[in-house]
């Protein structure tokens, strides 16, 4: 019997979206070449009452329903994201009280750009595994930020996932092996205190997020003694729709393999909530015994990477909650006024 | 709600955050918000928490053109009187739903969202909202069963409460976890059996 995985997981996606023709128009720039270049369509937009933590709490709801366990029995929550509504008081907080956890908790809020979520993974599998804990809650969600007219405004979405780690024997999937790599590179940055993320422009590809995503994933390959073809699926980070392709095939990935992670074209880039909800679509398609490799990337940079085998009761436990692709097809679109006042780029006295 | 204190919004945290309403077992009818005393058995009032399942019909509603302040960003929103299928009468907002689209008997689902502005200093409040119950509903959490085992999370699935009083349902639930937990608690003591027996 495997030592951890997964014992419930779910995702949440708010219901407006933009089109990226619609942002392009405003600034007036090409929106079709802008689409294409970015393989993005749209992206997801938070209600005017919805933020990182209620995001959370709903995907953390969702993961309850998946598994059906004690919320009892749960020892830590750790919620990474790069949107933590409070500068010091942590979102895991009121996730706990909102899912009728104990108050008997480790709890703590990750920040590492877009991969603080799979950093919450790999602490709670490093939990259940040293059995610290019964069960540790992992979430990654974001409300992403923008300045207006920054190339970052096509894709800055929102939406999370969340997954409750532990070592049941009807665990859905299980953890074989986790790899990272880090390292100083100054790609992406937001200061303390400031609304809005400053990024190295071109930097952002080659040195940072192909470099990262790929030694990450090498590095699992060799820990884990397996190849590209071993696995099923794969699951990258994606900024935009570009880069998750460009590395898959550069990892011998094909486009099939990945398709069903690649929300990205309709939701947009959720950060740290990105290859977690990704790893949810893949959840909910994936097969008993099939292999899911999951790599993340967070600017600054870093990026781990995740050896998944899925296990038999998958089949009947996604069932329980709603899809990644049901939050997908329930949309409303909104224009880039009412944008705006969803952004508070607006404010209202 | 946005001129309470911070202790006052901290005491109602568990009640607002999870739908958790009062239930009198002398009588049995279920209160939300939860009050101390049950008008129809007054001194035998026997109160005990309950977890709402969080699912209801619209009874009544009005759309809010000119809201208090801290709710001005929100305009214009629904705010109506959601009957939950336990019972009680609920005022809330109404989310995620087109004015046209609106209409009394509506089925409701809870979501769990930001209350009013807090500005850029204050603290936040989150609650209970409702929108338009999805197609994709699965359920909704229930925790009907308490007891040394704690609080089970458990989903009243949609068909049944399509085909059955939600009475019903929440019974066929809570057995389904006696179950479930006795199995278990069978499977432990059988384990603890093996491992005395290979010592
Ligand atoms: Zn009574």
């Amino acid at each position: 019997m495997p030592e951890v995985g997964i014992l419930g997981y779910g995702g949440y996606i708010p219901k407006y979206r933009i089109r990226v023709e619609e942002i392009a128009r405003v600034w007036g720039k090409d929106g079709i070449a802008i689409s294409r270049g970015l393989s993005l369509e749209e992206k997801s937009v938070p209600g005017l009452d919805e933020d990182t933590t209620t995001i959370s709490v709903e995907a953390a709801r969702n993961a309850l329903k998946c598994a059906q366990i004690d919320s009892k029995r749960i020892g830590a929550i750790y919620v990474g994201s790069e949107s933590h509504v409070y500068a010091t008081k942590p979102t895991g907080t009121v996730v706990a009280e909102a899912i009728n956890a104990p108050n008997s908790i480790q709890c703590a809020d990750f920040s590492f750009a877009c991969k603080a979520g799979t950093a919450a993974m790999q602490v709670c599998i490093g939990l259940v595994k040293s059995h610290e804990v019964d069960i540790g809650l992992a979430i990654g969600s974001d409300t992403a930020q923008s300045k207006p007219g920054d190339a970052l405004e096509y894709a800055a979405a929102a939406g999370g996932a969340a997954f409750l780690i532990g070592s049941d024997d009807d665990m859905l999937a299980s953890f074989g092996g986790t790899f990272s790599y880090t390292s100083d590179t100054p790609d992406f940055w937001r200061r303390e205190g400031t609304d809005f993320p400053e990024h190295g422009s071109r930097f952002t590809g080659k040195p940072a997020y192909f470099r990262h995503v790929e030694q990450a994933a090498l590095g699992l390959f060799k820990k884990m003694n397996t190849k590209a073809d071993d696995y099923d699926w794969g699951v990258f980070h994606s900024p935009n729709g570009k880069f998750p392709r460009r590395v898959a095939k550069t990892l011998g990935f094909n486009d099939d393999k990945i398709k069903p992670s690649l929300i990205v074209d309709y939701v947009g880039n959720t950060y740290a909530g990105s290859s977690p909800l990704g790893l949810a679509a893949t959840l909910d398609i994936a097969k008993p015994g099939h292999k899911i490799l999951v790599v993340s990337y967070g600017s600054g940079a870093g990026s781990d990477a995740f050896h998944v085998e899925v296990m038999k009761s998958i089949t009947e436990k996604r069932k329980r909650k709603p899809m990644v692709q049901d939050y997908m097809d329930d949309k409303v679109y909104i224009d880039y006024a009412q944008y705006a006042k969803h952004r508070r780029t607006i404010k209202v006295e | 709600m946005s001129d309470q204190s911070v202790p006052m919004l901290w005491r109602r945290i568990k009640n607002v955050y999870n739908l958790v309403g009062r239930l009198c077992r002398t009588c049995g009818t279920k209160y939300f918000p939860p009050i101390p005393l049950c008008p129809k058995c007054r001194r035998k009032t026997d109160f005990t928490d309950y977890q709402l399942s969080g699912l209801g019909k619209i009874y009544s509603y009005t759309i809010i053109h000119d809201p208090p302040s801290g709710f001005k960003d929100l305009a214009p929103y629904v705010l109506a009187l959601v009957r939950l299928d336990e019972g009680p009468l609920v005022l809330s907002q109404i989310v995620e739903v087109d004015n046209d689209q609106l209409e009394i008997g509506m089925s409701v689902q809870v979501v769990f969202r930001r209350i009013g502005d807090a500005g850029r200093t204050g603290v936040l409040r989150y609650a209970y909202k409702f929108r338009p119950l999805p197609e994709y509903a699965t359920g909704h959490i229930i925790a009907s069963v308490e007891g040394e085992e704690g609080v089970m999370h458990l989903e009243v699935p949609m068909k049944e409460r399509k085909q059955r009083s939600v009475r019903k349902t929440l019974e066929a639930a809570g057995s389904r976890v006696r179950r479930r937990l006795r199995r278990k608690k069978k499977q432990e003591e059988e384990n603890q059996k093996e491992n005395k027996a290979s010592k």
